[in-house]
C-alpha cells in the first residue's frame, strides 16, 4: 500500500517555463521533473540559477509561464495546506510583536476554521514541534530576541506543526550556527521517515555531499538530477558553475 | 473638588468624553497594524483624502461624516488596486491618490464662500460639537471595526507578519489587505470630529508605538495601546476644558507625553531576556 503510494509522483512539473514576467527570459526554461514521497533533494546551482524561482513556483507563489505543475496529481493551487515553504530570512519582518509559540501556531492556521480557537490537538502539535527543534525554553520569547539560528528553528518548527506532504526550504543553512545546522539536518531525516518530500536550496556543496541522497543541479534549466554520485561530478558542476568551479 | 467634577455636569461634555475614549481605543487598535507594517504615511494620506467627500457633502447639504467615509473608503480601495500593478509601489500609489484627493478637496472648497468655520472642524476636530447622532455613529462604527479586528485576527496577523505564508495557504491576501485599509478608513472617519484629519495620524501611531515598547504579542500590544489611547482621549479632553485649548491638540499631546515617558523609561531600564541555554 505504502509502496504503491510512493511510486506516484507527488510533484510533477511538465514542460514548464518558470519566472515572474512574461516579457523577459524565464528564470527556468523547459522544466520537466517529478519528485516522489520521501525524496530529500538538495537544489544547487550558482546565484541566479533559479533555485528560489523553482521553490516559489511549486508552492504556488508564481504561476508557471508555460506548462503545468501538479501536486498530488492536481493542478497547482488545489492544495492549500500540504506544501510548507520556508522563505529566505529577508522576507520576514523580525520586529513584529509575536512570540515563538505564536509563530509555530501559525503552522496550524490552515487547519483551524477562522471562527474556532486552536484545539487541544493543535496545542499539542505545537508543543511537540517546539520540543523537536529544542526551542521550548524560548517559546514565550519575542521572535526578535532570538538568534539567527534560533529563528530558523522557529520556522522549521512551524513547518513541522503544519504536517505538510512537501517541505521547501530556501537557503536554511545561511548564517546559522553548527548546533542549528545539526538540528535542521536531523529533522529533515524525520520528515523523510514521514514520507515528506523535501527540497532544500543551498550553496553549501560539502554539506550536500554528506547529507543528501538526491541532488538537483540548476542553471536556468535542469543540468542534472539524480543520486549525488551521478550529479556531483566535476563535469556536471562545471556545466552549472563554469570553469572556475572547485569541487570542495 | 466640585471644580474638578465640573466637566461631567454637562451633557455635551459627557458625549465628548464618550467620543474621545471610543476614538482613542479604535485608533490605537487599528493603528497597531499600521505601526508594525510602517504604514504611517498611509494613515496621513487617508486622513487627507476625506476632504473632497466632506466638500461634496457640504456643497449639497448632505451628511458630512458619510461623505468623509465614502471618500476615504474609495481612496483606500484605489490605493489597494493601484499598488497591485507591478510597476507601482504602494507608497507611490498612496502619494498619487492622496494628493489627488487633497487637490480635489481644495478645488471644491475654493468654490464655496462660507466654508471657513465648518471645514476647520474637519482639520482640527470639534469634539464639543458632537451631537447625539454623531456619537451613535462613532460608537456603532467603532464597535464594528473592533469586532472585525477580533474575528479576522489571524488573517490580519499572518498577512502583516508573513504575507508569503498567507499566499501559500491560498488566502486572498489582496482582499485581506483591502479589508484592513477599509477598516483604517472607517476609523479615520469617526476620528474627524474628535481630533480632526490633521492630527488623526498621531492617534493611530503614537499609542501603538508606545505599547510596542513593552509588549511581546500582537493582541497585548493592541490592548495596551487601547488603554493608552482611551486614557489620552479622556485626560486630553479633561485638560482642554480647564486649559481652554483645542481638545484634539490636547489629546494628541497627552498621547505624545505617554510615548516620551515610556521611551525614557525603556532607555533607563532596558528590557533584557533571561539567559536561556538553547
Amino acid at each position: 500500500m505504502n509502496n504503491d503510494l510512493s511510486q506516484m509522483p507527488i510533484i510533477q512539473i511538465e514542460g514548464a517555463d518558470l519566472g515572474y514576467r512574461t516579457d523577459a527570459e524565464p528564470a527556468l526554461k523547459d522544466i520537466t521533473i517529478s519528485f516522489y514521497p520521501g525524496d530529500m533533494v538538495a537544489v544547487i546551482g550558482p546565484n541566479g540559477a533559479g533555485k528560489s524561482t523553482m521553490m516559489k513556483s511549486i508552492v504556488g507563489l508564481i504561476p508557471p509561464l508555460k506548462g503545468e505543475i501538479n501536486v498530488h496529481g492536481k493542478l497547482h493551487g488545489a492544495h492549500p495546506d500540504c506544501v510548507s515553504y520556508i522563505p529566505q530570512r529577508e522576507s520576514i519582518d523580525w520586529n513584529y510583536p509575536i512570540t515563538v509559540r505564536e509563530v509555530v501556531m501559525m503552522g496550524r492556521y490552515g487547519k483551524i476554521p477562522f471562527y474556532k480557537n486552536p484545539s487541544e490537538k493543535d496545542r499539542k502539535t505545537v508543543e511537540d514541534a517546539l520540543k523537536r527543534m529544542e526551542i521550548t525554553a524560548l517559546a514565550d520569547r519575542k521572535i526578535r530576541d532570538c538568534s539567527g539560528g534560533q529563528q530558523q528553528r522557529v520556522f522549521l518548527a512551524r513547518s513541522l506543526a503544519q504536517e505538510p506532504h512537501i517541505l521547501l526550504m530556501d537557503e536554511p543553512f545561511n548564517a546559522v550556527d553548527l548546533a542549528t545546522e545539526k538540528i535542521i539536518l536531523d529533522n529533515l531525516r524525520v520528515f523523510k521517515e514521514r514520507h515528506v518530500t523535501t527540497l532544500v536550496a543551498t550553496h553549501d556543496l560539502s554539506l550536500v555531499s554528506e547529507n543528501f541522497e538526491k541532488v538537483l543541479l540548476l542553471n536556468k534549466r535542469i543540468i542534472a538530477y539524480g543520486n549525488r554520485e551521478e550529479v556531483l561530478t566535476d563535469k556536471k558542476l562545471q556545466l552549472a558553475y563554469g570553469k572556475k568551479a572547485i569541487y570542495f | 473638588m466640585a471644580v474638578l467634577l465640573e466637566p461631567f455636569q454637562y451633557d455635551f461634555m459627557l458625549r465628548s468624553f464618550a467620543a474621545a475614549i471610543m476614538v482613542g481605543i479604535v485608533c490605537s487598535v487599528i493603528g497597531t497594524y499600521m505601526v508594525v507594517r510602517s504604514m504611517a504615511f498611509l494613515g496621513d494620506a487617508l486622513a487627507h483624502a476625506v476632504l473632497p467627500g466632506v466638500a461634496v457633502a457640504y456643497i449639497f447639504g448632505g451628511n458630512i461624516t458619510l461623505g468623509a467615509m465614502i471618500a476615504s473608503i474609495v481612496v483606500a480601495i484605489g490605493i489597494s488596486v493601484l499598488s497591485d500593478q507591478e510597476e507601482i509601489k504602494e507608497d507611490t500609489a498612496i502619494g498619487i491618490f492622496f494628493t489627488a484627493a487633497l487637490a480635489l478637496g481644495i478645488a471644491l472648497i475654493s468654490t464655496i464662500r462660507t466654508y471657513a468655520v465648518d471645514l476647520t472642524h474637519v482639520l482640527f476636530g470639534n469634539v464639543l460639537g458632537v451631537t447625539t447622532d454623531d456619537i451613535r455613529f462613532i460608537l456603532i462604527t467603532g464597535a464594528i471595526v473592533l469586532l472585525a479586528v477580533t474575528v479576522f485576527y489571524r488573517f490580519f496577523q499572518v498577512v502583516t507578519f508573513d504575507p508569503v505564508m498567507a499566499k501559500t495557504l491560498r488566502w486572498n491576501v489582496k482582499l485581506i489587505r483591502t479589508g484592513l485599509l477599509v477598516l483604517i478608513a472607517c476609523t479615520i472617519t469617526i476620528s474627524i470630529n474628535t481630533v480632526g484629519s490633521g492630527l488623526v495620524t498621531a492617534m493611530l501611531i503614537t499609542p501603538a508605538a508606545t505599547a510596542l515598547m513593552f509588549t511581546k504579542k500582537l493582541y497585548t500590544t493592541m490592548l495596551a495601546a487601547a488603554g493608552i489611547g482611551a486614557l489620552s482621549g479622556f485626560s486630553g479632553l479633561y485638560l482642554s476644558y480647564f486649559l481652554n485649548i483645542s481638545s484634539g491638540a490636547a489629546i494628541v499631546l497627552v498621547a505624545t507625553l505617554f510615548f516620551i515617558i515610556v521611551y525614557f523609561y525603556r532607555k533607563l531600564f532596558p528590557y533584557r531576556n533571561k539567559k536561556i541555554e538553547a
